[in-house]
């Protein structure tokens, strides 16, 4: 009750000091206040049989919910905002856990002096890809590791700035410890007059402080090991990164090379002895790290090919060693995977490994010509011995449009997936997904769109894990523009590998039924879902963690203003 | 272009920088540890993969610690249920699905462990990743306990019947009220378990498993309503009876006096029934 009357307060607040805001943008009439709101409401239903049960919000809590109100003002050359967040009974940062917090999640002020820009509060910036450093927000892993402090750049001409900053990494609603502090220098060097070529360098450094407190959870914890696994850590950790683009008529080259100084991370396969004479696995280390990660890509007509490369080794940056899953990230390192959409082919996830990782990607598009169109995806990742396959993944894909009613893509898809690597289950997994997405322009305003997919799993060489077995999947969404959208969808599981945990039977095929309405209007979007989801690794933008089953409703709101 | 070689200097000077003087670490086992009982109450479950990992640490812990650490594993939530047509016992207790809901569910995955129910600043719950448990466990053992602690168990193997007796006395002056709990654990279960590195482990043995709580509440009962001061007694009996499938041979009593508001665990006291 108390919640409710605070949070009830706190609407009034923002609401009358966007009142204020708007009578003063009104009195001035230069200011501008925008905003932006989501809201997402989980309504649990207990499903024991797809595992949708043994959680707080299946055993009693039954209803969560999250929600984000964003408010930004500019006006006499400030920029500022802030965001109010609401979180009751979420299952957001833990799915098998239960969060309840509300409070200002951001607050910024920016203003720019001359050359000079200056930004104070929460702050979401990168340099380079984000190898070394990161502040970025990804709500539905409930990643937010904006910096909380200061930073100044500096627009040394019209091709170079610079910028510094140092701060504190955002956790929830307070900070942790740690300091970090970084700078960066980006430019552009136009090549020759006839601008057939140019480059984009740029060099940055992050430092991150360890606090006293931190330092001595550390101590203690390395005062436990035996003498031949102990060491003296740092305090600082410094993280150096070297980034350029080469453009190049119709190639553009990205490529970054990173290094950082010795850093205090968990091993989690790292041998540990232990006082008793037992050798266990998992202990905290001392170690540098390096990566370099290359993109290469050329287009020209209808043809289009990206390759990448990456290679990372020891490159865990950690707010501090002691957070685990997606919490206290300080960088960013791309993903080395195909990010795919469709509900089957998107169902295996290889995400990136931190500790070790050799991976090489291409890209192929074609265009025939208006109406045909080519793709081939090509992704493998291994260890850093190259040895041990961590993923593979074989991606064609063909997209015909006879007129312009019609749009029909197909292809098929093959992917290698260590499940002990991505999922901590023992062996290789394989897939064989062959897919087709079909879309009837029925007139200006309606349209029917199917997607029909099939998984079969453990068919190829000796990746014989099956996992959950095979699927069978199919979606007709019926839109009604602008405003309507109708959606009914089964993932169904129609040859099953696995034993029930309940019954220790072989499961039964089971049905993932999914509904879903959409209602957009202006800028505002409304969603309502009945939906059975079966558990798996869920990614965005590269980022993934384990999702369990849901089973329930769920209500979306989206709307800027 | 001609600020870019002192941007370089300024980078290349913090790289460098100066050369830190690293913290004191103290190699070897600790030494000279006092009387404080610190519990670690692990949350686990015969269906999570990487909990065996976690009671490997907790008995390299006890090795380090054998008579400042007392441990109860919680057997509780999603990954406590049995393993179908494998496991021959279900683990989970109203006990450990209380305390499950009385001190927070694990929000950063198991094995999950809540250290004297302290929040330790910086994270989010009470609840430890066992990376974090050795650096936690040795703040709190080098901390002056602020109750002196004894438990006393008595029991009847003709009647099964179990007397525990906890007296207690103030160091210093505690104005918050005072709880006790008192927990049985036993060791020696053998029943499968699913390991990361090895797959369902039929011969696993299952330590310090929470068997119930004998105080009436969860969460203990108050033997001090306005706190004590340095110098004052307390003293709390409670009897039962124990089941014929439970190993009284292999079981543990802990005691617990704790904060009656914030739930902290001033002293623990652990002795085996027989």
């Amino acid at each position: 009750m108390k919640q409710i009357i605070c949070f009830k307060l706190l609407v009034l607040t923002v609401f009358s000091f966007s009142t204020q805001l708007r009578l003063s943008a009104q009195e001035s009439s230069t200011g501008r206040l925008s905003g932006s709101f989501q809201a997402n409401v989980n309504f649990f239903q207990r499903d024991s049989a797809i595992g949708a049960a043994n959680t707080p919000g299946y055993d009693r809590q039954l209803l969560g919910n999250e929600s984000w109100l964003n408010l930004d003002y500019s006006n006499w050359g400030f920029d500022m905002g802030l965001r109010f967040d609401l979180f009751n009974n979420t299952n957001l940062f833990d799915p098998l856990g239960s969060f309840n917090g509300l409070g200002i999640g951001r607050w910024y002020i920016r203003k720019k002096v001359g050359k000079f820009q200056i930004s104070g509060g929460h702050i979401y910036d990168q340099i380079g890809s984000g190898l070394i450093f990161r502040a970025y927000e990804a709500r539905p892993l409930a990643i937010d590791n904006a910096l909380y402090g200061g930073k100044v750049a500096y627009q040394i001409n019209d091709n170079w700035q610079v910028k510094a900053f140092s701060g504190k990494q955002r956790n929830v609603f307070s900070v942790y410890n740690q300091v970090v502090s970084g700078a960066a220098i980006e430019g552009f060097i136009p090549g020759n007059a006839e601008n057939t070529w140019s480059l984009s360098p740029g060099a940055g450094i992050v430092m991150r402080t360890y606090a006293d407190a931190t330092m001595n959870q550390i101590v203690a914890a390395i005062e436990t090991y035996t003498p031949i696994d102990s060491f003296v850590p740092n305090y600082n950790t410094r993280a150096v990164t070297l980034y350029n683009t080469l453009s190049m008529g119709n190639f553009s080259w990205y490529v970054e090379g990173a290094y950082k100084t010795e850093d205090v991370f968990f091993d989690p396969f790292e041998e540990r002895n232990n006082w008793n004479g037992s050798v266990t696995q998992g202990r905290l280390v001392s170690r540098p790290g390096n990566m370099v990660y290359t993109s290469l890509g050329y287009t020209t007509g209808g043809l289009g090919i990206i390759l990448e490369g990456k290679r990372t080794q020891d490159f865990i940056f950690r707010i501090d060693p002691f957070v685990n899953q997606l919490r206290g990230i300080v960088n960013f390192l791309p993903p080395m995977s195909r990010v795919n959409t469709y509900r089957l082919t998107a169902r295996y996830n290889a995400a990136t490994q931190e500790i070790g990782e050799t991976a090489g990607q291409a890209s192929i598009r074609y265009s025939l010509n208006d109406e045909l169109s080519f793709g081939v995806d090509y992704s493998q990742i291994m260890n850093l011995d190259l040895d041990d396959l961590f993923y593979r993944e074989i991606y064609l894909e063909t997209n015909w449009k006879p007129g312009d009613q019609w749009n029909i893509l197909g292809g098929i898809q093959h992917q290698w997936y260590n499940q002990f690597i991505y999922e901590g289950k023992p062996g290789d997994l394989s897939t064989i997904t062959p897919y087709a997405d079909i879309q009837y322009n029925i007139d200006d305003t309606k349209a029917i769109r199917t997607e029909l997919s099939a998984m079969f799993t453990g068919r190829v060489g000796s990746a014989q894990n099956r996992d959950y077995g095979d699927w069978l999947y199919g979606l007709v969404e019926f839109t009604i523009a602008p405003h309507w959208t109708f959606a009914v969808a089964d993932m169904w599981n129609f040859k099953p590998a696995r034993i029930n945990a309940n019954t220790g039977n072989k499961e039964r095929p089971i049905h993932y039924p999914r509904a879903d309405i959409f209602y957009a209007t202006g800028p505002s979007r409304f969603a309502f879902s009945y939906i059975k989801q079966v558990d798996g690794i869920v990614c965005t933008g590269g980022i993934c963690r384990y999702e369990p089953a849901f089973s329930g409703f769920r209500v979306n709101m989206q709307t800027n203003f | 272009m001609k600020h870019i070689f002192p941007i370089i200097l300024i980078f290349a000077v913090i790289l460098n920088g100066c050369k830190e003087i690293g913290p004191n670490v103290q190699f070897g086992p600790p030494s000279d540890l006092g009387d404080r009982v610190v519990v670690i109450e692990e949350f686990t479950g015969a269906q999570c993969v990487f909990c065996p990992q976690g009671t490997e640490e907790l008995e390299n812990l006890l090795v380090l610690y054998p008579d400042n650490l007392a441990v109860i594993s919680v057997h509780t939530g999603f990954f406590a249920t049995p393993i179908a047509n494998k496991s021959k016992y279900d683990f989970r207790t109203p006990a450990g699905d209380a305390l499950n809901t009385f001190l927070g569910t694990p929000d950063k995955g198991y094995p999950s462990s809540i250290i004297n129910r302290k929040q330790f600043p910086g994270e989010t719950s009470l609840h430890n990743v066992a990376a974090t448990w050795a650096g936690y466990l040795g703040q709190e053992v080098a901390l002056q306990p602020k109750m002196g602690l004894n438990v006393i168990p008595v029991y009847d193997p003709a009647t099964r019947k179990l007397k525990v007796t906890v007296s207690g006395i103030a160091r210093e002056s505690i104005s918050s009220p005072l709880r006790v709990t008192v927990l049985l654990t036993e060791s020696g279960i053998v029943d499968y378990q699913k390991d990361i590195r090895f797959g369902d482990l039929p011969e696993y043995i299952h330590k310090h498993v929470l068997r119930t709580i004998l105080s009436t509440n969860f969460e203990g009962d108050i033997i001090a309503p306005s706190g004590v001061n340095a110098g004052q007694t307390v003293n709390y009996d409670v009897e039962t009876t124990l089941p014929l499938v439970w190993k009284a041979e292999k079981m543990e009593v802990v005691a617990l006096i704790t904060n009656g508001n914030s739930k902290y665990v001033y002293q623990a006291a652990k002795k085996k029934i027989e």
